[in-house]
């Protein structure tokens, strides 16, 4: 009786929350923030809808650097984007870098923040890296009672990223799909789809991205990434620097498609380039071209 | 002259009175500091623009003569002008295909022969010609509360009084108390007094120039967005708003190490105007060499002839 009760409670509590990803509000096509961007951006405001901004970079930072934090903050809806959270650890999270990461959040007021499904510590040593999960229930575990820990200090909706990797676990017990998912629906949490990740993924590990994604609770995906890579011995990396391949392209617009066939939309697209920055009317019609994708579909 | 020092105030040991005065001056300057900042606005800055006026933010940042430079150098980047052995030309057949602004085209206007840098004339028939426009850049800007106003000045000296008559008044009531009674330890008190008015001439002296804190902020924030395009005309940009925009906000220091350096070259006093908005001052650099750095931002009349500029 009582366990039942329990039951019933935690399915009363998930079903807000999940009303609270599914009231998020649509943000349009935005851009990855990077400094040397920002004279363009500004230029450009009105063809860009928001911005994510790399959360560390604002941890500890300079007056300068909350300087440009306030100036962007006054002028576009920004999205925290944090990189070392390390949810996947098995030792916990880091509390000192949640409460720096709570103060930013608080300070941006954004309608959701995102960190990757991944561990980038263990045994209290960074690895600086992304790293994947073991596949397993185990793990599973981990992220849900770390993010449980999050929301403490966190309670705006929180989306996990799919990362690319290189190297998977020996034992697992579920698809990454699976994986993926089994997180998304036990922590309640909504998903940050990368689609260049995917699609890096799906070439380096031979799967099909497309039956990846259906295997998704697709009313979870509120936001997308999308970048281009380059080719390295035979390997697509995901590096942020070069433009879009058309294969990206056409997997995001199965992404976008299968969304609105199902009834469930995105929120928001991001375009993420971090270095050998082209000219930016280049961004910008790539920009442009996930807002007609969007539109289109 | 008993009476002057029978009081507690008079009779208070020494290190016991530099305390209370101590005391006195941070309570001083902490109300000196509250009446100021509410004689400033809580409007919201305005929003950076995509596409800001230059010419409005030149005259914001130094005024008059600002937007004088910034009207020959768009000219010269149009290709109406040409450079010959430091001297500007105006070129014959003007490309009219380009679009100008009004501004740009009054100056034109004047300008149609030979532009001496050593005959200075042609800022007083440049700034002529540019007044109606400074006027309005003027209004717009004290309109969005981004200029010092004479009202403001005002408030300023009274805080500035205020505050000199209690450090000075206590400060100097002791000194006397202190010499009629024949002692001479003094020092403490005296550089307390010091180190107290240079923090009021500090806090009532902090809005330089033709801006208040509010007009600071602001430049500071249009820096701040646009800074990364120096890089942008270091690689080349065939954008001539470009340029515009960063003389506008920097001035013509940022040509340097650019395809457009030799108009700061051609205009070496305007580098001495080039501030950023924490020493924005009246700044009258520029042409010629007659023309100094303190004039107002209401134009730098006399400062000598014109050289070869009609109108």
């Amino acid at each position: 009786m009582v366990a039942a009760v329990v039951v019933a409670a935690v399915a009363v509590v998930a079903a807000v929350v999940s009303e609270a990803i599914a009231s998020l509000p649509n943000l349009g096509v935005g851009l990855g923030f990077r400094s040397p961007l920002r004279a363009d951006i500004f230029r450009h405001q009105s063809q860009i809808d928001f911005l994510e901004i790399t959360a560390d970079h604002f941890l500890d930072a300079p007056s300068e650097k909350l300087a440009e934090l306030e100036l962007l903050a006054d002028h576009f809806t920004l999205i925290p984007h944090a990189l070392n959270l390390s949810l996947g650890s098995a030792e916990g999270i880091d509390g000192a870098y949640v409460e720096k990461l709570a103060a930013l959040v608080d300070r941006v007021n954004p309608p959701w923040w995102s960190d990757h499904l991944c561990f980038t510590r263990a045994g209290g040593v960074d690895i600086g890296h992304l790293s994947p999960l073991p596949l397993t229930q185990e793990a599973v575990d981990v992220v849900c009672q770390n993010i449980e820990r999050v929301r403490g200090f966190i309670a705006l909706p929180l989306l996990l990223e799919n990362i690319a990797y290189t190297v998977q676990w020996p034992e697992t017990e579920m698809t990454e799909a699976a994986f993926v998912s089994a997180v998304a629906e036990q922590a309640d949490c909504g998903l940050l789809l990368d689609v260049a990740n995917l699609y890096a993924n799906s070439v380096n590990h031979e799967f099909d991205p497309v039956a990846f994604f259906e295997q998704l609770p697709r009313d979870r995906i509120v936001q997308l990434h999308f970048a281009g890579g380059h080719w390295h011995d035979g390997i697509l990396i995901d590096s942020h620097a070069h433009p879009v391949l058309p294969a990206a392209w056409e997997l995001m617009e199965s992404v976008v498609r299968s969304c609105s066939a199902n009834s469930c939309s995105v929120r928001g697209i991001i375009l993420e380039r971090d270095e050998n920055f082209p000219a930016f009317t280049d961004i910008l019609a790539e920009l442009h071209q996930a807002r007609t994708l969007v539109e289109v579909v | 002259m008993n009476s002057l020092i029978a009081n507690p105030l008079a009779q208070m040991y020494g290190p016991h009175f530099l305390v209370v005065y101590s005391v006195v001056i941070a309570t001083t300057l902490f109300v000196c500091r509250h009446k100021l900042r509410g004689t400033e606005t809580t409007r919201p800055l305005p929003k950076v623009p995509a596409h800001p006026d230059p010419y409005q933010l030149a005259y914001l940042r130094s005024g008059t003569s600002e937007v004088r430079n910034l009207a020959v150098l768009s000219l010269w980047l149009k290709g109406y002008f040409q450079e010959e052995e430091s001297v500007l030309y105006r070129v014959e057949n003007s490309p009219s295909q380009v679009k100008l602004t009004p501004v740009e085209s009054k100056v034109l206007d004047r300008c149609w022969n030979e532009i001496d840098l050593d005959e200075t004339s042609i800022v007083q028939t440049i700034e002529e010609a540019i007044a109606p426009f400074c006027q309005t850049y003027e209004t717009e800007l004290k309109a969005e509360q981004l200029l010092r106003v004479e009202v403001d000045d005002k408030q300023i000296n009274e805080v500035l009084l205020g505050g000199l008559a209690v450090i000075w008044g206590l400060g100097g009531y002791k000194l006397l108390a202190a010499s009629l009674t024949g002692h001479h330890n003094v020092g403490f008190l005296c550089a307390l007094a010091f180190v107290g008015t240079t923090w009021l001439f500090f806090l009532t002296d902090s809005p330089v120039g033709r801006l208040n804190s509010r007009g600071m902020e602001y430049l500071n924030r249009l820096q701040r967005a646009f800074e990364g395009f120096q890089d942008t005309i270091k690689a080349g940009s065939s954008d001539v708003d470009v340029p515009l925009l960063l003389v506008a906000l920097f001035g013509t220091s940022v040509l340097k190490d650019t395809a457009f350096h030799s108009f700061q070259v051609l205009f070496p006093n305007a580098a001495l105007s080039t501030v950023g908005a924490w020493s924005a001052g009246g700044g009258c650099g520029g042409f010629g060499s007659g023309c100094g750095s303190s004039c107002g931002g209401g134009g730098c009349g006399g400062c000598g002839g014109c050289g070869g500029c009609g109108g």
